[in-house]
This record gives structure tokens, C-alpha cells and sequence, in this order.
């Protein structure tokens, strides 16, 4: 199973984008006000880092996934443990994910609808994707729909031109200072940190040691289109109203009015959600039962993926309401825990560690 | 000295209806093989079995089966040149190839020396000359010429270009081929397949454009294949595509010999079965289906324009029904006020859910387009019109279908009839019914799922190790110039397609 | 490939179970009540009354059907003490379910705002099914449930017609999230278009003129005449206005009033902030032309020109100062988001002026400067109807 860097771009900006700018608008601004852009800005930077440090430990050697890398640097059984903690990231952001979009479908558009429905649906159409062919099924789809959403991100963008008030965007700086700031970009930071997956993908690149560019343009994409639309967000609803809303971005769809007869397009915007969740919980699926696979000794990854789909589903049902599963998961664990271990300390293990192997053997 | 018609890589498939061969050899009595023939032809009152006297007293026998044989060729070419050639029986052993040398080539005459051998090749349209005392016998080539004229081509019809199509005679396609490449490169390889009806199949590529891969793999199809007839190019198109039990079609099969010339030039592969006109062209990606070849012909700006339309009426002949059932079902606040109340109206009196109704329309619509195929042209006129006025203008006074639903449903059909190409547009009519059954269940939801699952099966499809999206996915620049948009022809050249094949298969 | 297939057919075996367990949220067009317009009463025993126009989409087609004259909406209304039960009490009387997803204005009545827009405000925005882009206003003189009652000759559902002329700008619009945004500032305080019942001969209808000034979440007072002019003009809805303003006296022939039009209008506000006490200063430019020259001067000499855009532009600060002065003492709200843009300016110092601008913005003193050009004069110079 081979991808290409271009896939790669493709699959960590859909990974990116699609939920950040749903999510991690509310909590965002209720710690930084109308500068979130700035604070988007400065989530970027953390990534940059985060891929960074992602890159380059890949880079150490080219064409082992983190499995297999974690276990060359650190050894066996260190190794074990650092696949440990990832594991347990991956095998808990499937289901919250899952529930965190069941959660917007039905908030938004089908308030009736059970969850289980909606769910099933994503849960059968991720399954297909990674079972029929992997990562390569899965790189394809995210080089077409892809494009499409950005482009119709840009479109909805391009509408709601005329509803924004630039005005709700100041005072700049004044009432939240650097502290809060910080404090908004956190949630934004841990959304837009899935380039870490890249130390999974980078190993079925065609050429792994290429792969670094298309990564950082991924990254750098995603944060400007996350702060442009978030900024318009504000600038659409207010500052406000925005903090109490659970998903401006889709308020502010609703608020584009063309021509006098073209309204209330949120639905359009749930194709832009249903094909980011797609690709992320596919991407993440696979990872997951080719990790789990390789971790364990199974020779097929295939069969887990029918193991573990019904798996997710029943977990994704067991939080009780939508603050359970996004602001408890978001702010207990997601924040605090995966962003400063997962995304960044660990790589920087990884990396410090196999640069010192690599020099001892050299 | 022998001439082929060119090296079969495989041998052909094995006669296994064959009547009772006792002995595989050609004896030199001339009674012995003409009691052999008579048994395995049993029962056919077209077997000509005649005695001859070649020149010098040899004596010949002469088998053929009446129905196949051009009889003024036979007498031409062959009779009065072997009565008048002078008798020197020279040397015993290198007699018959003498007489080969020495006849008239049209016949194209070949040594045969098992009975196997001559059986088939009399059931192919040969004659075969045995003669006294040899143990091999003659044989040569004198098939009716029983054909169709060359006309044009009736499913693909275009307004400005060349106007031939293919017949069923495998020869004759073969050399309008021909006459479209002239070049060496151009390889014909045949063989024949099928047990009983030895039908013959032929492979046409050109050599360093296409990459051997894909020939060698279907060759590798195509011995595989277990019929006892083939009758017909879909035979073979279903047995040896990659992915019989997807709707779409991996192997493209046209009429018209200047898309397989311009497909060969790509790169791709042609294969020609006798008795059919359709040709089959494969590898081929998704792109085919909007892909015509009257695009070559005319201004890229037409051609970009046209197949623009192409894409958005096959967009709307998969989604516009399921669209409208989820959005007048679950989402109506996307409908313009002063539409909503209209369309509020047009429902009131109508019984049915609105995914019921489109699905009655929708099927409606079908059988009404497959019953106009089916009958004869005058009564087929008669039934379109009277479906689409009574049926559909009646059912709206009745009340049993609203008129949004008509109109919906016509524009589906007019766009599904945009497509160039058959298959395609049979698949995504397929299709459009289980969009609008999930839309009518999950709304905007569902239709999106659905969509997203039909983009999961075709990135899942590839043909001859062409994935099937490409060059959109895995993403090729230099392909992408015939995609969505037609460049001006100084371009095209840059877009060497086999080379990028080339690459594609050596990564996968 | 085999895996695939395999997965396909368990796929589909599963889609004929989803169909038998029903769909949830499906609901055909004529299975719902579309709402048109809503209105909120306060009625006298104290009881909150809740109306609501919904469109009769059969009375509304008027070629295939039979020509019944049936009226294209129907009023359906409820009393309760709390307004998200009325919704569910209205349902009753309801054969079809209520659809919000279309609803194009919200009337709050007379006497519920001056009571105070408490309960109805926060289902708006939690609620799936409203729409932002629906607009808001206060009914004058009339309840709610009187004004959704009344005919629109004009267009075939009124509330579209009330919608219709919002959008066009004609009278001063306000959203519900505009309206709800100014709720929870401190610095902008909510204000909705007033609309009230008038007789034309025998028909019966409305009109949108006047603005409805709210103070917190009460209603306070409606601005009418000029001062509604200076309203729209400083909320950036003024062009196209028409402003008159007399010049000369009136003569035999003509009233000495020049009108112009304005064509662009520009407001900038500047605060001033000395010792924790703000001053605002607020500059108005326009644009506009002359429309109607009733008097005897040949507007087309520089002088007389010069002389009327003077005049106007007495004229745009009398009407400004005025209601700015009015919002002050009569009104005591900063309905012109004031305090807003003395946030955006002096962000540090209204930090600490926020939390009492309520009872400071009386004071403040404000200083008004209104300019305008007239750029075009229209087709004639001197009047031409008037003798020589």
C-alpha cells in the first residue's frame, strides 16, 4: 500500500480543518474574545512545531511506521509503552469523534433522528472505506473531497462577505491579553496537532524521505483557512453571541442570504462535515487496526477492522449528553494530556533519542 | 518455405466437441483420410468431399464445407492453377512445399500435418487438399466474403467527423484499423476462444506505447476464459474485467474505429471478437464516460463547454432526485419562501409520500425509455409521446403526482441521456434509485453518504492496474489536460498517457 | 476484489432494516403548519399571548385549482403564562406540525415590551428551526395579534409583506440576532422597527414608520417624524432619504422648501476620554441632490447652491442633536451604540466605564457636526414652471 505526498497533504488538511473550525470555535472564544484570529495564529505556530519535531523523526528512518520506530529508538519495551499511550489516543478519539458528529447532525439538522442511525451510517461508510484497500481506498477519496471542501468552505466564506461587521473584531489585543490568548489557542492547537498522525502515514509514502513539504503546507494551509473563517465567524455573529453557541460556523451559514431567495444553507455546510469526519475516522480507523495489528503480532489488519467498528460504536454511545462528550474529553483529556505528551513531548523523545542512536552508531 | 499469419502467443483452445479422431496423423492413402473426414463430419450435408488429378496423375482430394467456401475464389485461385501446373513430381518430400511456393497467394496456402489441425481449419472456412502418398496435407484459405456494407455507426453518432463503423467480419475490421495506423508498431495477435465456437478473438496494440503489463494480462484473462461460445464482445468484456459486479464499466466498448485508433495511440489495447461489431478498448478510467470523440473534432472551447455540461448533467442525473425528495422532506427552510408554498400546494391532494412518488416516476420513466427501444420505430414515436403527455399530464389532474415531481423526473431523464456512453449512463441510472431511497430516509445525510460511499467503490476499481479515478486520484498533472477540460491540441501532445501509465504500474 | 464484494452485500442487507424502523425526522410539505409571522402579547389578566400567522398554501395558487377564494393564511393564537408551552397548546389546534424554518417577522406587542421581551428571546437562537434572517419589530397602538390579523393587499401573505418592506430598506430593519446581540452588549441597546395599523377607506392595513427604543429589555419609547429620520440616518439605513428644509419664505407660488435626496451618507464617531469622563463628537457627511426646488432661487449660481446645502445641513444636525438629545433625557438608552464605539476606541478606559454606562450615557455630552454636498441638481436649473 503505497500513497503519495500529495494524498498525504490532502489527508492531515481534511483532518485538520474539518473539525477545527466547527469545534474549537466556542471554547476559543471564551477564552480569547474577538482576538482569536491571534490566537489561531499562535495555534499554528504549536503546530508547526508539532511537525516539526513529526518530520524529523521520521526522517530518521525512513519507512518504518511509529510502531516499528518506537520500538528501533527506545527499545522493546520502552517502545511498547510509547505505542501504549497512542493507542489509547486513538482508540478513544474514534468514538468521541463519532459521537461529537452524531451530536452536530442532530443539533443542527435532524433533531429526531437517534443517534445509533447516524452513527451506523459513518460507522458503515468508514469501515467500507478502510477494509476494501486501506490507506489507498481511503488517500483517494481525501484527493477528491479534498478540494471540495475547501472550496466550498471558500464559497461559504465568499457569501457571508456581506453579513460581516469587521467592527465586532476590535479592540484589538484590549480585553483579553496574552494570557488569554494562550488559553484560546489550546483547543485549536489540539484540533489542528493531527499531523502527528504523519508518523503513521509517512511510512507508505512512495519516497518517505519526500514527504516533509507536503506536511508542512498541510499545516500551514489549514491554519489559514481556520483563522480566515473563525475570524469571519466573529466578525458574522458578534462576540457576543459567538461564546455561547455551540457551532457559529454553522450560524453563520445560516446567515447568508443571497439574492433575496437563497437562504439557510447550513445544510450545504453538513457536506463539508460528513466528508471531514469521513476521512478523519477513516484515516484514523485504519491507523488503528494496522497499529493494533502490528502491535499485537496479527499478521491481517483487515479482519480488526471488522472487529473494532461495532467496538466504537457501542462506546460512542455510552456518553450521556453532547457536554460529556465534547467539553469533558476536550478540556480533561484532549488538552491537558495529548497535546503537551502525544503531539509534542513524545515526538521530542523519539527524536532526541533516535538522533543519539544514530550518531552512537554512526 | 511456410508462411504464418502471425504467431499465436497461446495455443488455440483444444477442439473438445470434436468427433471421434482415431488417428491424429494424415495417412497417405487418400481413402483412409477421406473415411476419416466422412466420420467426423457426419451428418453434414455441406461437406464437399471431390477427387481431383493434379497434373501428372497425382491423385488429390479435396475437403471443404460448402456454406464457407467463396466458390469463384476456390475455382480461381486455387483449381486452375493447381490443374494447369505442370507436373514434375520431383522431389517426394519437398513436393507440397514447391506447390506452395508456386500458387497464387491469395489463397495464402499452408502445410497442415495433424488431423486435429485439419478438421479445425475446415470448420474455419478452409479447403484442404490431401494428396496420394503425402503425409501432410494442403490447405488454403477461401472464406465467403459474407458481410454487411460499412455504414455508420448507429449507437454512436456524431455530427462532424468520419463516418464508418465496425461490422461483424473480424477481417475487414482489422483493416480499417489498419488504415488508420500505418505503422509496424501496430501488433495484431490472434487466437481463438470459445470450445465449440471457436470464435476469433485478436489483440491489437501499438508496441512501446502500450505497456506490456496490460497486454500480458490479458492474455492471462483470456485463457482463463471457460466458455463453450462466445457470441458476443460482452462475453468476454464481462469475464475478463476487473470488476464484474460494479456497475461502472472498466473496459470501454465502441463501434468506431477512430476512437480505437486514437485509444491505441494512448496506449490502451483493442480487442476485436469476430461476429461482432463492438470493439473492446481497455485500461480506461471514469473520465471515459464523459469523453467523446467529437471533443477532438471540434474548438476546445466548444469541447471544455460541453464537457462541462456533461459533468453537471450526470451530477444531476444521479443527485437531482434524491436532492429534491431530502430537501422537500427533511430540510425545507433551504427552499426559497415563495417556492415552498407553491410546491406546499402542488403536494396538498397528493397521496403518496414524496420519495414514493419519484420512485413510481422514476421507474415509470425507465420502463416508458426501454419500451421505446424495443419496438419498431413508428409505434416507438407514438408511446413516447403518449407517455409523456397522457401519463404525466393526466396523473398530475388526477392527483395522483404532483408537477414538480414531472418535472423533476423529466430533467433527470434528458440529463442521463447526455451521456456519450452507454455503460456510464446505465450506471449512474442504477444508481439514482438508491439516492433517492436514502435520501428519502436520511435526508441531506443520507444523500451525502451515499455519495461518499459511490466515491469509496470507484476509488476501489481499477482496469488492467489503471486506478479508475485517475489521473484526479492518485493526482497526475500532465493527465489531468482531458479531464475536466479539453486543451488546445499544441498541448495534448505534452500528455503522454502511456508514460504515465507507465509509472502508475510500476508503483502499484 | 472479493473483499469488497463481500462488504457491499452485508451493506445493503442492512438498508432494508433501517427502512422498516421508520424514518424520524421526515415530514412531507403538507404535513407541516408553515409559520409566516409570530407575535407575542401581553394580555390584561398579565397572561402571555402567543400568535401565530401560518400560510394556507391552497388559498395561495390560483391557476390549476378551483378558484376558491379561500384566504391564503389563517391566525391561530393561545394565552399562557409561560410562551414555550403556548407553542405546544397552539400545536393542538394544529393538524399539521408548526414549522418556524420560514418565519419572516416577530412582533413583540406594545404592552409585553414596555413589560419587559423576557421568555421568548432565548428559544430563538437555541431552537433548530428559526432563522437569524428573520426580522423583528413592535407593534404601535395595536397588539401583535391585531397587526398578524390585518389584510396586505399588496402582497398575498401580509407577513411578506411586512418582510419585504424591511428588506428593501424602506424602513429601519433589525434582525434577531442583531436585536439579541444588542441585548447582551452593554454598549448598544436593542431598538426594532414599529408598525402599526392604519385605514385606507375600507381596507384595513399597516405600516412600518417609527422605531421602537428599548432600554435593557424594556420598551421606553417610540421615535417618530424627524428624529426617526436622524435614527435610520445614524444607523447607516439614510440613503435615499429626503430632506426637506424651507430656505425662503413662501411666496405666492411656491413654499421656499428645497428637498434633497441623499445619496451617500457617512457617520464617524470620535470619543474623547479626560479624567474617567467621555465626550463624543459625532461627524455625519453626505452626499445627496436636490429633488424639488419649490422656490424661486436658480440653484445652478454657486451662491444659492452653497446657501442651500447650508441649510441642510442645519437642518441633518437640528435632526440629529435632537435625537441624540432625545435618546439622553427622554429615553436615558444608548440606542446608537455609543458605548460600543467607545469600547472599540478607549478599550481600557470602558472597562471601567461599562459596567454604569446605563445611567452615565445621559450625561454625556455629545457634539454634532453634519455636512452635506449637494452634487447634482436634477435636470432643470431654475424652476421651469414659474413665470418668468
Amino acid at each position: 500500500m503505497k500513497v503519495t505526498g500529495l494524498q498525504v497533504f490532502w489527508m492531515i488538511l481534511i483532518m485538520e480543518v474539518g473539525m477545527t473550525l466547527v469545534m474549537t470555535l466556542t471554547p476559543g472564544v471564551q477564552a480569547a474574545k474577538q482576538d482569536l484570529w491571534i490566537a489561531i495564529l499562535v495555534a499554528g505556530l504549536f503546530t508547526l512545531l508539532i511537525t516539526f519535531l513529526v518530520t524529523n523523526v521520521t526522517l530518521l528512518y525512513p519507512g518504518q511506521n511509529l510502531i516499528e520506530l518506537s520500538q528501533t529508538i527506545l527499545g522493546k519495551w520502552i517502545g511498547k509503552a510509547v505505542i501504549v499511550v497512542y493507542l489509547v489516543q486513538w482508540y478513544t478519539i474514534i468514538p468521541i469523534v463519532l459521537r461529537q458528529f452524531a451530536d452536530v447532525i442532530n443539533i443542527m439538522i435532524m433533531p429526531e433522528t437517534p443517534k445509533w442511525a447516524i452513527m451506523l451510517i459513518m460507522v458503515l461508510l468508514f469501515s467500507y472505506a478502510t477494509y476494501s484497500n486501506g490507506i489507498v481506498t481511503i488517500s483517494r477519496c481525501s484527493e477528491i473531497l479534498g478540494p471540495i471542501i475547501i472550496l466550498m468552505i471558500i464559497l461559504v466564506l465568499l457569501s457571508s462577505v456581506n453579513n460581516i461587521r469587521l467592527a465586532s473584531l476590535l479592540p484589538v489585543y484590549a480585553d483579553s491579553g496574552a494570557l488569554n490568548i494562550i488559553r484560546g489557542s489550546l483547543p485549536s492547537a489540539s484540533y489542528l496537532g493531527h499531523s502527528v498522525e504523519y508518523l503513521m502515514l509517512a511510512a507508505f509514502l512512495y519516497q518517505p524521505r519526500k514527504g516533509t513539504p507536503y506536511a508542512y503546507w498541510a499545516t500551514i494551509v489549514s491554519t489559514l483557512v481556520v483563522t480566515v473563517a473563525l475570524a469571519m465567524a466573529i466578525a458574522t455573529i458578534g462576540i457576543n453571541l459567538t461564546p455561547t453557541l455551540w457551532y457559529p460556523f454553522f450560524e453563520m451559514t445560516r446567515k447568508i442570504s443571497l439574492f433575496g431567495f437563497v437562504e439557510n444553507l447550513d445544510p450545504l455546510t453538513i457536506v463539508t462535515w460528513v466528508a471531514s469526519v469521513f476521512i478523519k475516522l477513516a484515516v484514523y480507523m485504519f491507523i488503528t487496526a494496522y497499529g493494533t495489528a502490528q502491535f499485537l503480532g496479527i499478521p491481517k489488519w483487515r479482519p480488526l477492522v471488522i472487529v473494532l467498528a461495532p467496538i466504537m460504536l457501542w462506546f460512542a454511545l455510552i456518553p450521556r449528553n453532547v457536554t460529556e462528550a465534547t467539553t469533558n474529553y476536550l478540556m480533561n483529556y484532549w488538552v491537558p494530556f495529548v497535546l503537551p505528551v502525544n503531539m509534542i513531548g513524545l515526538p521530542l523523545l523519539l527524536l532526541i533519542v533516535g538522533k543519539l542512536r544514530l550518531r552512537a552508531q554512526a | 518455405m511456410r508462411r504464418k499469419t502471425g504467431t499465436s502467443r497461446f495455443a488455440d483452445k483444444p477442439f473438445e466437441d470434436l468427433g471421434h479422431i482415431s488417428e491424429p496423423d494424415v495417412s497417405d492413402k487418400l481413402e483412409d483420410n477421406e473415411r476419416q473426414i466422412r466420420t467426423v463430419f457426419d451428418k453434414c450435408a455441406d461437406l464437399v468431399v471431390r477427387r481431383l488429378d493434379l497434373p501428372g496423375s497425382v491423385p488429390c482430394l479435396a475437403v471443404y464445407l460448402n456454406m464457407l467456401i467463396d466458390d469463384t475464389l476456390w475455382d480461381e485461385g486455387v483449381l486452375k492453377p493447381l490443374l494447369n501446373l505442370d507436373a514434375e513430381p520431383q522431389n517426394a518430400d519437398r513436393f507440397l512445399e514447391d506447390m506452395v511456393i508456386r500458387l497464387g497467394s491469395s489463397m495464402k496456402p499452408q502445410i497442415a500435418d495433424n488431423m486435429p489441425d485439419i478438421v479445425r481449419n475446415i470448420v474455419q472456412g478452409s479447403v484442404v487438399l490431401f494428396i496420394e502418398g503425402q503425409k501432410r496435407a494442403l490447405r488454403f484459405f477461401a472464406n465467403t466474403k459474407l458481410h454487411r456494407q460499412l455504414d455508420e455507426p448507429v449507437t454512436e453518432a456524431i455530427i462532424r467527423g468520419p463516418r464508418i463503423g465496425f461490422i461483424e467480419n473480424i477481417d475487414v475490421n482489422m483493416s480499417l484499423l489498419r488504415q488508420y495506423i500505418r505503422s509496424p508498431l501496430l501488433k495484431i495477435e490472434r487466437m481463438s476462444a470459445g470450445s465449440v465456437s471457436q470464435t476469433e478473438v485478436t489483440i491489437a496494440y501499438l508496441e512501446t506505447y502500450a505497456p506490456q503489463s496490460v497486454i500480458d494480462e490479458i492474455y492471462k484473462r483470456l485463457e482463463r476464459l471457460n466458455l463453450e461460445s462466445i457470441i458476443s464482445s460482452g462475453y468476454v468484456e464481462e469475464l475478463i474485467s476487473d470488476h464484474p459486479n460494479s456497475p461502472f464499466p472498466t473496459i470501454q466498448a465502441t463501434e468506431r474505429p477512430d476512437t480505437v485508433a486514437a485509444s491505441l495511440i494512448e496506449g490502451k489495447a483493442a480487442l476485436l471478437v469476430s461476429g461482432t461489431p463492438m470493439v473492446l478498448v481497455m485500461p480506461i478510467t471514469f473520465w471515459f464516460g464523459f469523453q467523446s470523440v467529437e471533443d477532438y473534432f471540434m474548438s476546445f472551447i466548444f469541447a471544455t463547454m460541453l464537457r462541462w455540461l456533461r459533468f453537471t448533467f450526470a451530477f444531476m442525473a444521479m443527485a437531482l432526485p434524491a436532492l429534491f425528495v431530502a430537501i422537500t422532506t427533511f430540510h425545507q427552510e433551504m427552499i426559497p419562501t415563495s417556492l415552498a408554498l407553491s410546491l406546499a400546494a402542488a403536494r396538498e391532494v397528493v397521496p403518496f409520500p414524496a420519495m414514493i412518488e419519484t420512485l413510481i416516476m422514476e421507474t415509470t420513466f425507465e420502463a416508458l425509455r426501454e419500451a421505446g427501444v424495443r419496438l419498431p420505430r413508428p409505434v416507438g414515436q407514438t408511446i413516447s409521446i403518449v407517455g409523456a403527455l397522457v401519463i404525466g399530464q393526466a396523473a398530475v389532474q388526477a392527483g395522483i403526482i404532483s408537477a414538480p415531481i414531472i418535472i423533476v423526473v423529466s430533467m433527470t431523464g434528458i440529463a442521463s441521456f447526455l451521456l456519450p456512453h452507454y455503460g456510464m449512463s446505465q450506471a449512474i441510472s442504477l444508481l439514482r434509485f438508491g439516492m433517492v431511497f436514502l435520501g428519502g430516509m436520511f435526508g441531506l445525510y443520507g444523500v451525502v453518504a451515499g455519495m461518499i460511499a459511490l466515491l469509496i467503490h470507484l476509488s476501489n476499481l481499477q482496469s488492467f492496474g489503471v486506478p479508475y479515478l485517475w489521473p484526479i486520484a492518485p493526482f497526475n498533472r500532465l493527465g489531468l489536460m482531458d479531464v475536466f477540460i479539453r486543451v488546445p491540441w499544441q498541448y495534448m501532445k505534452k500528455r503522454k498517457w502511456h508514460k504515465e501509465q507507465q509509472l502508475e504500474l510500476d508503483k502499484s | 476484489m472479493k473483499r469488497s464484494r463481500t462488504f457491499i452485500r452485508w451493506f445493503f442487507l442492512l438498508i432494508p432494516c433501517l427502512a422498516l424502523s421508520g424514518c424520524w425526522d421526515r415530514r412531507e410539505l403538507d404535513e407541516i403548519a408553515i409559520v409566516m409571522g409570530s407575535g407575542v402579547d401581553l394580555t390584561d389578566d398579565g397572561q402571555i399571548e402567543l400568535s401565530l400567522q401560518i400560510a394556507l398554501p391552497m388559498g395561495i395558487q390560483g391557476n390549476m385549482q378551483m378558484a376558491g377564494k379561500k384566504k391564503p393564511v389563517m391566525l391561530v393564537s393561545s394565552k399562557g403564562t409561560v410562551s414555550q408551552d403556548q407553542i405546544g397548546q397552539i400545536q393542538q389546534q394544529l393538524s399539521r406540525r408548526i414549522f418556524f424554518g420560514h418565519r419572516a417577522v416577530f412582533i413583540i406587542g406594545e404592552n409585553f415590551a414596555r413589560h419587559g421581551v423576557d421568555q421568548t428571546l432565548d428559544t430563538m437562537l437555541r431552537f433548530p428551526d428559526s432563522r437569524y434572517n428573520c426580522f423583528i419589530l413592535t407593534s404601535k397602538g395595536a397588539t401583535a395579534k391585531e397587526v398578524l390579523n390585518s389584510p396586505y393587499p399588496l402582497e398575498v401573505i401580509p407577513s411578506i409583506g411586512m418582510k419585504n418592506m424591511q428588506v428593501g430598506k424602506y424602513t429601519f430593519a433589525e434582525r434577531i440576532d442583531k436585536f439579541l446581540d444588542s441585548f447582551a452588549a452593554k454598549g448598544f441597546m436593542p431598538a426594532t422597527g414599529a408598525i402599526r395599523l392604519i385605514k385606507n377607506g375600507q381596507e384595513s392595513s399597516f405600516v412600518i414608520d417609527g422605531e421602537a427604543v428599548y432600554r435593557e429589555n424594556k420598551l421606553v419609547g417610540y421615535l417618530s417624524g424627524t428624529h426617526s429620520k436622524a435614527f435610520k440616518l445614524m444607523r447607516d439605513q439614510g440613503s435615499g432619504m429626503k430632506i426637506p428644509v424651507p430656505i425662503e419664505p413662501a411666496g405666492k407660488l411656491s413654499t421656499g422648501m428645497i428637498t434633497a435626496d441623499l445619496l451617500t451618507t457617512r457617520r464617524e464617531v470620535r470619543t474623547f476620554v479626560s479624567q474617567g469622563s467621555p465626550k463624543i463628537e459625532v461627524e455625519f457627511r453626505a452626499k445627496g441632490r436636490i429633488i424639488a426646488n419649490d422656490t424661486t432661487l436658480d440653484l445652478s449660481k454657486p451662491a444659492n447652491l452653497s446657501r442651500a446645502e447650508q441649510m441642510l445641513s442645519n437642518e441633518l444636525q437640528k435632526m440629529i442633536s435632537g435625537l441624540i438629545e432625545q435618546t439622553q433625557k427622554e429615553f436615558q438608552s444608548d440606542v446608537l451604540g455609543f458605548g460600543d464605539i467607545l469600547h472599540i476606541q478607549h478599550p481600557y478606559a470602558w472597562k471601567k466605564l461599562q459596567t454604569e454606562w446605563l445611567d452615565t450615557y445621559p450625561e454625556v455630552p455629545v457634539k454634532v457636526l453634519a455636512s452635506i454636498i449637494l452634487e447634482r441638481i436634477g435636470r432643470t436649473q431654475k424652476p421651469g414652471h414659474l413665470p418668468k
